[in-house]
């Protein structure tokens, strides 16, 4: 049987049942969904697999299926969700943060980055500028079509320039996450 | 000189019908806002029942969905070439799955753990989505929609002693593929099978109760 949990590049507590938690909390599966009384080196198993699904081959993924669907008798919404989660990898490979590569993870750091560089070479997020004019504006002249298009354009162009910062942190908050780890798992498969 | 712009002291004077002008700016900025912080962890937002992906793309209304329920989770995803949800919940001795996804035709997917390249096709969406999972999948029924290279069927899924019937409909539009996936959990339970007609009324009620816009 193939130890998942060795090739994971988060930390884990000693105590199964803690890990549990823990890989459940990085995952997004609720606390209360996790099995009471069990084999935790079984739970632990399974969200270790799940973390490292994308990156195995088939004889693996069918060794962590086999380990989710030794829950859906007992606990049919923690299999179903684990279901559910496995399901989000196939479909965009880059929906769950925690199963990207920390070379993906890289890449998305620095992609935001440059938009971050442009922003500032621009001069802070020109959407911003734009928001206070419009603002302005509707309030000197009345909401006109022009004045609230303006207005809508210049949020937008801050919604754009926050979404680009906050997924940049979000990986790069993911990679600190696991740099810590690293020593503690060497034999990690997604790095 | 246009009172409105007039100081006194340091106090501006707004007119009462530039008062109305001022809280509606203030409104949509406090409506924008607030959706973002509805659901910190997605990426779009879920009010009340209705879940609205970041571009507005991808709208579903979830009524009838019990997303107070401890076993229910939704999820999404956004990028410029593709939008998704998932969400589920437990009914009975059944885990009801829905994928909603909205994705840029002829983007390339690729699987890390063979670096094969999936063409984004009509053709591709669904068998690429099952090239991944060690089920055993045979056709229930296939039918093809009246949009052009649109589609719909039931699958029979099995893994082990454990098996389902997940439902699709896909069809390409402008460019753009869109899907509604329903995937009850597999289960050896037989209370949890569902029949094909559940499945076809579970996946028909999310096609119609999700919208997809485009030209955004």
């Amino acid at each position: 049987m193939t130890n998942f949990i060795e090739m994971i590049p988060y930390e884990t507590p000693e105590r199964k049942r803690e890990a549990a938690f823990k890989l459940a909390n990085i995952i997004g599966i609720s606390k209360a969904l996790i099995p009471r009384n069990t084999d935790y080196n079984r739970v632990v198993a399974s969200l270790a697999g799940i973390i490292l699904y994308r990156h195995l081959d088939g004889s693996r993924r069918r060794e962590v299926m086999e380990m989710v669907h030794s829950f859906s008798t007992s606990h049919r919404a923690f299999c179903g969700q684990m279901e559910g989660k496995i399901a989000n990898l196939l479909v965009q490979a880059r929906w769950e943060k925690w199963s990207l590569t920390n070379k993906e993870l890289e890449e998305i750091v620095e992609a935001h980055r440059k938009f971050g560089r442009l922003s500032s070479i621009v001069g802070a997020n020109p959407g911003a500028y734009g928001v206070g004019a419009a603002t302005w504006s509707i309030i000197k002249h009345g909401a006109s079509t022009g004045g609230i298009v303006g207005f809508a354009v210049s949020v937008i162009l801050v919604g754009v320039g926050e979404a680009s910062y906050q997924q940049g942190e979000s990986a790069s908050a993911e990679l600190q996450s696991r740099h810590k780890a690293i020593p503690a798992n060497r034999n990690s498969l997604i790095n | 000189m246009d009172e409105s712009y007039t100081m006194d002291g340091s106090i501006l004077r707004i007119l009462p019908s530039q008062l109305t002008s001022l809280i509606f700016a203030f409104l949509l900025l406090n409506f924008l806002g607030g959706k973002a912080l509805a659901r910190p962890q997605l990426d779009g937002s879920l009010l009340e029942t209705t879940y609205t992906s970041p571009s507005g793309r991808l709208s579903c209304t979830l009524s009838g969905i019990p997303i107070d329920s401890s076993t229910f989770f939704i999820d999404d995803s956004s990028n410029p070439e593709f939008e998704g949800v998932s969400f589920g919940y437990q009914t009975g001795e059944s885990y009801l799955v829905w994928i909603i996804r909205l994705q840029k035709e002829g983007w390339k997917d690729v699987s890390p753990a063979t670096l094969d390249e999936f063409p984004v096709s009509s053709n591709g969406y669904i068998p690429y989505f099952y090239s991944g999972l060690p089920y055993e999948i045979s056709e229930l029924s296939q039918k093809a929609l009246s949009e052009p290279g649109g589609s719909t069927g039931l699958l029979k899924v099995q893994f082990g002693s454990a098996r389902q019937v997940h439902g699709y409909w896909v069809r390409p539009i402008e460019g753009w593929l869109q899907s509604v996936q329903f995937l009850p959990g597999l289960t050896s339970i037989p209370n949890g099978i569902l029949d094909e007609s559940e499945v076809r009324l579970g996946l028909n009620r999310m096609v119609k109760q999700c919208g997809f816009t485009l030209g955004k």
